[in-house]
């Protein structure tokens, strides 16, 4: 039996961002590319995914770096979350 | 990003000062966005929300201290690579605080920049939406010069 994320140290969760009626999408690129370091070309990738899914993962990290991106994306006043993932 | 410097219609962006002032007196001991349950040890969360608040503030403080004396002057602004992006936050932060305060409830219509006739709106909603749209237009404006999509040097907002 696989291991709850939460219980492993190899555990992987996915930091999303949620859409929201606010904030402009140029902003919201700066801001992933402030906090996850992409390049512009990914953050548009993944501002459309937001804006057209609702929300949308932008990256899988262990526990704590992703916790460290989620509260470093609400400093941006963006409304992020993390799960985790099932892929792997 | 080079210095930006903005004039702005003192007349009309002086009064939206006070939306902006009132705003970042809610915003003094709750986020914009809230925190996202899901994260962080209940033990850690008040210090991860006091920092949170203690850069929402700094940030509101920094855009505040724009408007001083010489704005008061001359309606100029200055944007440059220290301050941009702290603006660009707090800006973000009034954004969101007036539409869930105030603004939540317009239709797409009364919502839009390009039909939106804020006399035919209630008073109380009235102001909080110009300066609303005062402040996409500032952050439109920083975003186009940090990207590079706009001519450096001057600028300025119909506001």
């Amino acid at each position: 039996m696989a291991d709850h994320p939460a219980n492993s140290s190899v555990a992987r969760w996915r930091v999303v961002v949620h859409d929201d009626p606010v904030n402009l999408m140029p902003y919201v690129a700066l801001a992933l590319r402030r906090v996850l370091g992409c390049d512009e070309t990914e953050a548009r990738r993944h501002v459309r995914a937001v804006c057209e899914q609702g929300c949308a993962p932008v990256g899988v990290e262990c526990r704590e770096n992703a916790e460290a991106q989620v509260l470093a994306l609400q400093r941006w006043h963006l409304t992020a979350s993390m799960e985790p993932d099932e892929t792997a | 990003m080079k210095r930006l410097s903005v004039k702005l219609n003192l007349t009309a962006a002086a009064p939206l000062l006070d939306i902006v002032k009132a705003a970042a007196d809610g915003l003094c001991d709750r986020p914009a966005v809230p925190l996202c349950p899901d994260v962080i040890e209940e033990d850690l969360r008040e210090i991860l929300l006091e920092e949170l608040l203690h850069g929402q503030r700094s940030d509101l403080a920094r855009f505040l201290s724009l408007f001083d004396h010489d704005f008061f002057s001359d309606g100029t602004v200055v944007f440059h690579e220290s301050n941009a992006e702290p603006i660009l936050r707090a800006c973000a932060a009034v954004r969101l605080h007036l539409w869930s305060r105030y603004l939540k409830e317009l239709t797409p219509e009364q919502w839009s920049s390009e039909s939106a006739d804020p006399a035919g709106l209630d008073p109380a909603v009235q102001s909080p939406q110009l300066c609303f749209f005062f402040l996409t237009s500032l952050q439109e404006l920083i975003l186009a010069h940090l990207t590079g999509a706009a001519p450096v040097g001057e600028g300025e907002v119909s506001f």
